[in-house]
């Protein structure tokens, strides 16, 4: 890939607005303190460019009996210290900026996906019919959205359908309420915003009531849950009169339309840091000292945009977190396209994924027999355990299969749009579920089983493990942030992943592909359908690929169309891997039949045997 | 509710900690002590005028607070186990083991007593135990399923705070090893088997975003010398350390060497990582992820 050696104002990072205190600064203290352990990273200027100097995780420290986190800020500052021999730490600072004799850091910068997301109840007379904008509105946000019902005028408070509707929403623990009003023009009555502000002002008090009634219940703030209403002036005081008695904060942002989706947007991200973040111990002094934090998705979202900007392609990002799971997508010409399943991942999130798609789900992934007992098993230990990792070859397996699972959760969450982007030109995976693999096939595998790209992708591991954090820095120093993705978060090619869509019968031939060495050197496969392959391509080296399908397949430009590359393709770690399977994936129901399949995809990618198979 | 937040993170077991325990008093029970006084962990402290409702202390100490129709707040030196999850609330009782060789269908369950089950506890046993008037149950491990079933409920949806039923669970559960097929580790059994008879306090509350444990409390003498708070689980060299997952799983021994960067585990995960020389002599490396600190 070509260096980059773009200009500041090129960058377009999502939700990282101009900051006044922009500088171009020696060192940066990139900090990101994730639900489980806090990662931080020490960039410098070496051979004038930008580089990772250091990096290192510790426990994220927000619960008793180390309720702080600046406790994990400073625990990892210590271990840069011990790692790059530079001083970060003063009595109780981190040590801004940087001296003369190299002590201390210029910038820091802060994201985070601590305290979990916004969690919102959304409603109004607009809701439905502006679904599209508001969700665009909330892309690259950390926020869960949920639809909160018309509460009914009358209802006996014992009714006991009345009262799982009440223990439900409470559950749902809601941060805040999103009012979605109509244009002046009118979609619906002129009485209907005064109908749902009464809606609103009746869950407000039952909150309120229920809650009085659950004391311990230190999560509901029913008396300070604010209100956000995105309307007309008018609407927006009706609402502000209607619920007076509920609620005293209602914020009224400019009305929802394609040119104005960025009102609702900042009203959030600073509801946000002022309502989840804030509530994270020790937050406010690690604000005082690197800043507002932006969400981890945010930031990924920052890096996505950078990268479709600067290569003129579709680009996807994925971080599968421990609670949360992230995409970001972005297209050559400007589009954006977040999805994000904010509760669930693969260690404290697992349970939320396993709710949702249930255990065969995640067993059909396995290579191994396993039973439902095992996975809720594994889960609940996940949940428990909330610093454990992997440390046997299923519970391995579990882990993957559960980020496949949070993946596909994510790209199909409401109001996503990145199942649809097709062709995925870049695929990065970023995030310690798949950058800490061992062997980049299990990165690959649970890539394509998951995102299912179609035609010809390029597969890139984040193995700085810093792509999260990048965003974050844009606000600080764009050409840091540029040179820092192309330095250190992207220098690991997986592989050129071509998959192919439209399938023959199983075992007949799908794809043919060659590779031209620039020695001269020729490599076929034939690859079956239902099959995936590999060709050698290490990393330095570089190949003219063409692809010959057959007739009823498709590899990017229609079925049967073969295609040669202009350019040759780079070399990676897995080098040219042909996917042949179809889409969308079918995965066999008998179960000895599907793990011999499995077991026959990892063998192609050079797994088992190499200490990826639990055979 | 008698939990606090004074346990250290890592730690699984502290020989002598000073620890407070709030002991409910719901109204129409009277307080029997004042602050200041002491009691035994076996003894009343609040009792309805018909004697047919009582409080135990819980841990022998002195009594730091009595607030009539709530609880009564005791402080004292207690040896302190954390459990890995539980169920239920508080319990008060002798501890008992079940007669060895009995089958677990006809055994006579202790009645009252906390019933101490050293592996994994079989379906029948846990059900014949609760209908039998245990008063807690400490066990290994239990299946995951098989908890849910008697439970009724989804504890992934408990633990994730989604339902607050988890504490209506008719008798107090302390998993001392966690889910699936555990034995007891050796250094817990061994304290439990020595203490047999004794009383000790239970409690099965668990809420990992919290950090909330299930805990075992048994009573020190009064002057027993006692560690400050919280202690210190660093994973530092010298420190002795058990093993609580991967393949040297249940093993104890001490940290030797902890290395700047991270290593590859025998799968080949990246893990902070320590060398440690296992009791047996062994040495070997290690993810810091799977070892405890032991006091």
């Amino acid at each position: 890939m070509a260096r980059v050696v773009e200009a500041a104002d090129s960058l377009s990072y999502a939700g990282a607005a101009r900051s006044e205190r922009q500088v171009t600064p020696r060192s940066i203290l990139l900090i990101d303190c994730g639900s489980v352990f806090t990662k931080m990273a020490l960039v410098g200027v070496i051979d004038n460019q930008y580089r990772l100097l250091a990096r290192t995780e510790t426990p994220t420290t927000v619960a008793p009996p180390y309720p702080d986190l600046l406790s994990g800020v400073r625990a990892g500052c210590q271990r840069l210290e011990g790692l790059t021999g530079r001083r970060l730490l003063g009595a109780d600072t981190i040590l801004t900026p940087e001296q003369q004799d190299g002590v201390g850091v210029d910038a820091i910068a802060l994201t985070t996906s601590v305290g979990g997301p916004l969690r919102l109840l959304t409603t109004g007379p607009g809701r439905e019919a502006l679904a599209g904008l508001l969700y665009k509105s909330l892309g690259g946000l950390f926020v869960q959205p949920e639809a909160l019902p018309a509460a009914p005028v009358e209802v006996a408070q014992d009714d006991p359908a009345w009262r799982q509707v009440v223990a439900q929403l409470r559950a749902l623990r809601p941060h805040a309420v999103v009012v979605v009003g109509v244009p002046s023009t009118g979609i619906r009555g002129a009485g209907a915003i005064t109908e749902h502000a009464q809606s609103v002002a009746r869950w407000l008090e039952v909150l309120h009531a229920t809650a009085r009634e659950a004391r311990e219940d230190e999560e509901m703030r029913p008396s300070a849950l604010p209100v956000v209403f995105t309307g007309t002036t008018e609407d927006g005081m009706t609402l502000a009169s209607t619920l007076r008695s509920a609620t005293t904060m209602v914020h009224t942002v400019e009305q929802l339309t394609p040119a104005t989706i960025g009102p609702l947007s900042r009203a959030l991200n600073a509801l946000y840091d002022g309502v989840v973040l804030r509530e994270a111990p020790g937050y406010t002094r690690l604000r005082s000292l690197a800043g507002p934090a932006t969400a981890t998705i945010t930031s990924l979202a920052g890096v996505a945009r950078f990268l479709a900007h600067h290569y003129k392609m579709n680009v996807a990002a994925v971080d599968v977190g421990a609670s949360s799971t992230a995409l970001a997508g972005a297209t050559a010409s400007g589009d954006f396209l977040p999805a994000v399943f904010p509760l669930g991942g693969v260690g404290p999130g697992a349970g939320y994924v396993l709710r949702a798609v249930g255990a065969p789900s995640v067993l059909r992934w396995l290579t191994a027999e396993a039973d439902e007992n095992t996975v809720r098993e594994h889960v609940l230990t996940r949940i428990l355990l909330r610093r454990r990792i992997p440390s046997t070859p299923l519970e391995l397996e579990l882990e993957y299969a559960l980020a496949r699972e949070a993946i596909r959760l994510a790209l199909h969450a409401p109001g996503s749009r990145l199942s649809g982007l097709h062709p995925i030109d870049l695929l990065l995976a970023t995030g310690g579920t798949l950058t800490n693999v061992p062997h980049p096939a299990h990165a690959a595998l649970v890539l394509l089983d998951a995102m299912q790209p179609r035609g010809i992708t390029s597969l890139v591991l984040d193995s700085g493990r810093i792509a999260t954090m990048l965003g974050s820095v844009a606000s600080l120093a764009p050409d840091v942030a540029a040179q820092m993705t192309e330095n250190d978060a992207m220098p690991s090619l997986l592989g050129t992943a071509v998959s192919a869509t439209g399938r023959p019968a199983d075992g007949q031939p799908a794809v043919r592909a060659f590779l031209e060495y620039e020695d001269g050197a020729k490599d076929t496969i034939e690859v079956k359908a239902g099959a995936l392959a590999r060709l050698p391509l290490t990393q330095g080296r570089r190949a003219l690929l063409s692809l010959y399908p057959a007739p009823q397949v498709d590899i990017g430009l229609g079925p049967g169309q073969h295609a040669r590359a202009s350019e040759p393709i780079e070399g990676g770690a897995l080098g040219l891997l042909v996917d042949a399977r179809g889409r969308p994936l079918d995965l066999p129901s008998n179960p000895t039949e599907r793990i011999a399949r499995i077991r026959e995809w990892w063998t192609a990618l050079g797994l088992v045997g190499a200490g990826g198979g639990t055979s | 509710m008698s939990w606090t937040l004074d346990y250290p993170l890592g730690r699984p077991l502290l020989p002598a900690a000073q620890l407070t325990r709030r002991r409910p008093t719901p109204p129409g029970l009277a307080p029997l002590v004042q602050p200041g006084d002491r009691v035994r962990a076996d003894q009343v402290i609040a009792e309805t005028p018909d004697r047919a409702q009582v409080t135990l202390a819980g841990i022998s100490g002195r009594v730091r607070d009595v607030i009539a129709g709530r609880e009564i707040s005791i402080q004292g030196p207690v040896l302190f186990m954390s459990g890995i999850l539980g169920l239920g609330s508080v319990a008060v009782g002798p501890l008992a083991f079940l007669p060895r060789g009995e089958s677990i269908a006809m055994v006579p369950i202790p009645s009252g007593a906390i019933l101490v089950y050293p592996q994994r506890i079989p379906l029948t046993l846990l059900q014949r135990a609760i209908s039998g008037g245990v008063a807690g149950i400490i066990t290994a491990s239990v299946s995951g399923l098989e908890l849910e079933a008697i439970s009724r409920l989804d504890l992934t949806a408990l633990y994730d705070g989604l339902t607050p039923e988890g504490d209506r669970f008719p008798v107090p559960v302390v998993l001392t090893e966690g889910l699936g097929e555990r034995v007891m580790d050796a250094i817990t059994l061994r304290i439990l088997t020595q203490r047999a008879g004794e009383y000790a306090m239970i409690a099965g509350m668990t809420d990992p975003r919290r950090n909330v444990r299930p805990e075992i409390l048994l009573s020190l003498p009064p002057d027993s010398p006692v560690m400050s708070l919280p202690a210190d689980a660093a994973l530092i060299v010298g420190a002795r350390v058990r093993v609580v997952a991967g393949e040297y799983r249940d093993a104890h021994g001490q940290i030797i060497h902890i290395f700047p960067h991270r290593q590859r585990d025998h799968l080949g995960l990246l893990s902070e990582s320590a060398r440690v020389r296992m009791e047996n002599g062994l040495i070997c490396v290690t993810p810091l992820h799977t070892l405890e600190r032991l006091a």
